[in-house]
């Protein structure tokens, strides 16, 4: 358990001390013995203490002890410290712990009478059984143990996941499928994990939680893939709960496709309320134990869960606006607490190793999971056309694919050692696994691909020759090691063209002369803005005014937590369908927005570009954007950042006012 | 029906144990009771059962038989004087309640009013004494009845209890003030089951064995330190021990089956005492039917 005290505890729950001393001597100086006399207390300092063993003697009220055994039972971490039931009824001649009919129910790990006979030997015949579950505990926390988690931190394993995808409905094959996969990877030990996408593609389907849930009781560790599209910051913390709660430990954390148009009724409404790097940071407090304020004002500390939590990254992008701003956002999702990363599809080989020379070039240690998304022809050319977002694949290896496909196995065996091939050189090059897709995979297939996989990879070098996809004009964050046709550990030149639009000069001019506390004007505005928000008939024309200006020239959204700081003076509530306020999502294709392909440029290129012509473009990966409060939806941002209250004012240390005239509202 | 006709009829009996609601709510009851219904013969309702108090077995068994499930009711004698026994044996045969358990019941030691009076006003030879004479048209002291009850009288037994002999003598008297069967406390060693039927061969009458499923090991201690006479065989224990609770249910039911398959033959019945595990008692009769 989650002690740093190099003793651990029992604990023992007794109305008298006498249970307590016998436990004192059967113990000695191996357990530090802590004592609760009554329910309350018995069940919060087990919750608290999280002793190696819990024994329970007689309480008042009679039937109270059999109610704790019974809560004991049912916590999720409660459960798992084995429980001794001590009766010394006949020892003291004084009530017993259970009656007759509680004793029939009960479900300890073990119970023991103590009677007149035992006497001085009782605390003998304690030790016995508790140096059994002291056993016991250690056995039970290591089927706690995460397998995925050692099998990605640990050098020396290959971690394989195998990637299944839910449909839509309740009772259709697909799940079916997806559960018979499961079973089969469980029972064959080759695979860590089973992950499932979370509405693929933006679409309705069944709950990745609930099926990773069963797919926990088929005996494999699943990995549930956990989309910001479709979740509030809420709904998300809801979820993490449960998951906990029912052990289910292995995260991916995503930004989400745009939802698809086959919602009910239309499509459904994007949420979007926390992007990935946000997404890491709530699972890396829960993991601390989050904080929570009581009533009373005082705070309580909730029990820590224990997630492995990654991300995704794709290295696969065309430009160097694109690319810079995966790289930037990965930075921050590190910083966040991200523990793996699975890359997007793609079959370049030198942007994968691209990934891996920049996380050792930047001193990361993370681990990275190479994508080996088994491609048929007609995928290829959906993604080769941008039908799945972020998914690149160029037009030389559809042309390739439309070769192998007139085979006699239509390219089966072809798209099967391409795999296979895709495994040994992500192995060669030092990923610390791999996370294997493809529509209408078997298990026979994907062990095919780790077995040939395996018998390739001490050649791994002689295949990267044939895994050349370039892009048009595509950007390379490093030189080419022309020796092995990867890249050497020298950046590249970064010639994008940097982009200062006059709205873009404006802005920044505006921001200097009134946001700056630097600036006189800003000293003289302090006044006005707490004498505007003194009044409401004030803050409501301030507030009209404001989203007039901010409407015409940044299409402001009236969120009230303004971001136009963070993102290049581009609004990300409306230049962003999905209101990424830390750099990019995997979407973006060529530049352009995944909503919009074509028609509009990804915001955070054009922030990009825009910084980039100051020589501020770094800035992305330092600024540590909070999410969006929506406390503030419908206030003026501009009252909130001169009053100390909105995530910019915090940031460049604008306290709110001390209220000397409280009543003056 | 009487269980004693069932029985001669060479039907293998199967009751079970439920237990009346500790409050007036008796849905749970009768779900538990309708879940039962097609696998046993009858439902057997505890008298403040291991001396918790509980609604009286009387109003349950009552409500079974509305629904066509035939009841069994316990009468003990810790609770009520002749008067209270009498006039409950008489008021249970007006609703049509004829199979009745008769018992000296667990001391209130063991229960949750742990301060209650032992009444003990007769014993449970007495009492089947008194109920032979209620249906031969008197009361104990002679005053006449108007109209008989019709009843099937068992009583209680433990085979594992020593000395064997004491309690051989008063299932003999017993029988021979009109008991008609044999309902035994939980019994999880075949050798100690043949020794009991062996001992009462020559007596016309109807046994029905106890099975207590066995939910944990603790449970399995608990039943050794506090069940007089029962016994579970280390061989048991050691199968439950360690093992987590999911599995330990599967493990549990497979040893019930397997047990009662073996007492089979010595029997005329087995009688579920489900302890709160209602929900598996069909399952275990599923798997005996399926040979």
């Amino acid at each position: 358990m989650a002690k740093s005290k190099e003793t651990g505890s029992i604990l023992v729950v007794s109305n008298t001390t006498d249970l307590l001393d016998m436990v004192k001597e059967a113990v000695g100086n191996s357990l530090e013995v802590i004592h609760a006399s009554n329910q309350k207390d018995g069940l919060e300092k087990a919750r608290k203490e999280l002793p190696e063993v819990v024994v329970l003697g007689y309480i008042e009220p009679q039937g109270s002890a059999f109610e704790l055994h019974q809560k004991l039972g049912e916590g999720w971490i409660t459960k798992s410290i084995p429980l001794l039931v001590v009766d010394t009824g006949p020892l003291y001649n004084s009530p017993s712990v259970l009656s007759m009919e509680e004793g029939l129910q009960i479900e300890a790990d073990e119970y023991i009478t103590l009677s007149a006979e035992d006497g001085r030997a009782s605390a003998s015949k304690l030790a016995e059984p508790i140096a059994r579950l002291r056993e016991r505990l250690s056995t039970r926390l290591k089927e706690r143990e995460n397998i995925v988690k050692a099998a990605i931190l640990d050098p020396d394993t290959f971690c394989i996941t195998w990637e299944q995808i839910p449909g839509r409905g309740a009772f259709e094959m697909q799940q079916e499928d997806l559960i018979e996969n499961a079973r089969r990877a469980a029972r064959s030990g080759k695979i860590h994990a089973v992950s499932v996408t979370d509405n693929p593609g933006g679409n309705p389907a069944i709950s990745t939680e609930m099926l990773c849930t069963e797919v926990k009781k088929l005996g494999i560790e699943p990995l549930v893939h956990l989309a910001f599209r479709d979740k509030s910051r809420n709904q998300c913390e809801s979820l993490l709960y449960g998951l906990a709660g029912l052990d289910v430990r292995n995260l991916l954390l995503l930004t989400g496709d745009y939802p698809g148009n086959t919602g009910f009724r239309g499509m459904s409404r994007p949420v979007f309320d926390l992007d990935s790097v946000h997404g890491l940071q709530l699972v890396e407090t829960m993991n601390q134990g989050i904080e929570q304020a009581l009533p009373s004002g005082k705070t309580t500390t909730l029990a820590p869960t224990d997630f492995f939590a990654g991300t995704s990254v794709s290295p696969f992008k065309q430009t160097e606006a694109e690319l810079m701003g995966q790289y930037y956002k990965l930075q921050k999702k590190i910083e966040a607490g991200a523990k793996f990363i699975i890359t997007q599809v793609g079959y370049d080989a030198r942007k994968l190793h691209e990934l891996l020379t920049w996380l050792k070039v930047n001193g990361h240690r993370v681990p990275v999971l190479g994508n080996i998304y088994i491609l048929t022809y007609g995928t290829a050319r959906l993604m080769n056309a941008n039908g799945i977002p972020g998914c690149v694949v160029t037009d030389k290896l559809v042309a390739e694919l439309d070769n192998e496909r007139k085979s006699e196995d239509k390219g089966r065996s072809a798209r099967l050692t391409r795999a296979a091939k895709m495994y040994a050189m992500f192995k060669g090059m030092g990923c610390a696994g791999v996370h294997i897709g493809g529509h209408g995979i078997t298990y026979s297939q994907v062990e095919h691909i780790i077995d040939e996989g395996e018998e390739l990879t001490p050649n791994w070098r002689d295949i990267v020759a044939e895994f050349d996809y370039p892009q048009d004009n595509g950007f390379y964050y490093f030189e080419k090691n022309p020796a092995d046709n990867l890249n050497l550990e020298k950046p590249s030149a970064k010639t994008e063209k940097p982009k200062r639009p006059l709205i873009a000069i404006f802005a920044r001019i505006a921001h200097t002369l009134l946001f700056e506390p630097k600036s006189p004007i800003f000293k003289m505005l302090l006044p006005f803005a707490r004498f505007v928000d003194r009044s409401r008939a004030r803050r409501h024309a301030f507030l009209y005014l404001e989203h007039l200006a901010k409407v015409v020239l940044f299409n402001c959204q009236n969120c009230g937590d303004c971001a136009l700081f963070d993102v290049g003076y581009l609004c990300p509530m409306s230049q962003c369908p999905k209101n990424q306020r830390n750099g990019p999502c995997g979407g973006s294709y060529q530049g352009w927005c995944e909503v919009y392909p074509n028609e509009k440029k990804c915001v955070w290129v054009r922030a990009y570009l825009r910084l980039k012509s100051y020589h501020e473009e770094e800035s992305i990966a330092e600024n540590l954007v909070p999410p969006c409060n929506w406390e503030f939806w419908e206030t003026s941002s501009w009252l909130n950042f001169y009053l100390g209250r909105d995530h910019s004012a915090v940031k460049m240390g604008i306290k709110p006012p001390q209220d000397k005239k409280s009543g003056d509202s | 029906m009487h269980l004693s006709e069932l029985a001669k009829s060479g039907e293998f009996i199967i009751t079970c144990e439920l237990a009346s609601p500790k409050g007036v709510n008796v849905q749970d009851f009768l779900d538990q009771a309708d879940q039962l219904k097609s696998y046993i013969h009858a439902i057997s309702i505890g008298d403040n059962p291991r001396a918790t108090m509980r609604a009286g077995s009387w109003a349950m068994c009552h409500l079974l038989k509305s629904r066509d499930i035939e009841p069994i009711m316990e009468l003990a004698t810790r609770d009520r004087n002749r008067i209270a026994l009498q006039s409950d044996m008489l008021g249970a045969a007006i609703l049509g309640i004829e199979n009745i358990i008769l018992s000296d019941g667990h001391d209130p030691s063991v229960g949750d009013h742990t301060e209650a009076t032992r009444v003990q006003d007769l014993n449970c030879i007495s009492l089947a004494g008194a109920a032979k004479t209620l249906a031969g048209g008197h009361d104990m002291t002679g005053h006449a009845l108007d109209g008989t009850p019709s009843l099937c009288l068992g009583i209680t037994a433990n085979p594992g209890l020593e000395p064997l002999e004491k309690q051989l003598d008063t299932i003999k008297e017993a029988v021979a003030q009109g008991a008609q069967f044999i309902q035994t406390q939980p019994v999880y060693d075949p050798a100690v089951l043949e020794r009991f039927v062996d001992s009462i061969y020559n007596l016309d009458v109807t046994i029905i064995v106890g099975h207590m499923m066995l939910k944990s090991v603790s449970m399995a201690s608990f039943i050794n330190s506090n069940l007089e006479g029962v016994t579970v065989p280390d061989a048991m224990m050691k199968q439950l021990e360690g093992q987590p609770r999911n599995i330990a249910v599967e493990t549990s039911l497979q040893m019930s089956t397997n047990l009662i398959k073996t007492i089979r033959p010595l029997c005329h019945g087995i009688h579920f005492i489900p302890a709160s595990w209602e929900r598996y008692v069909p399952r275990i009769i599923e798997a005996l039917t399926d040979r």
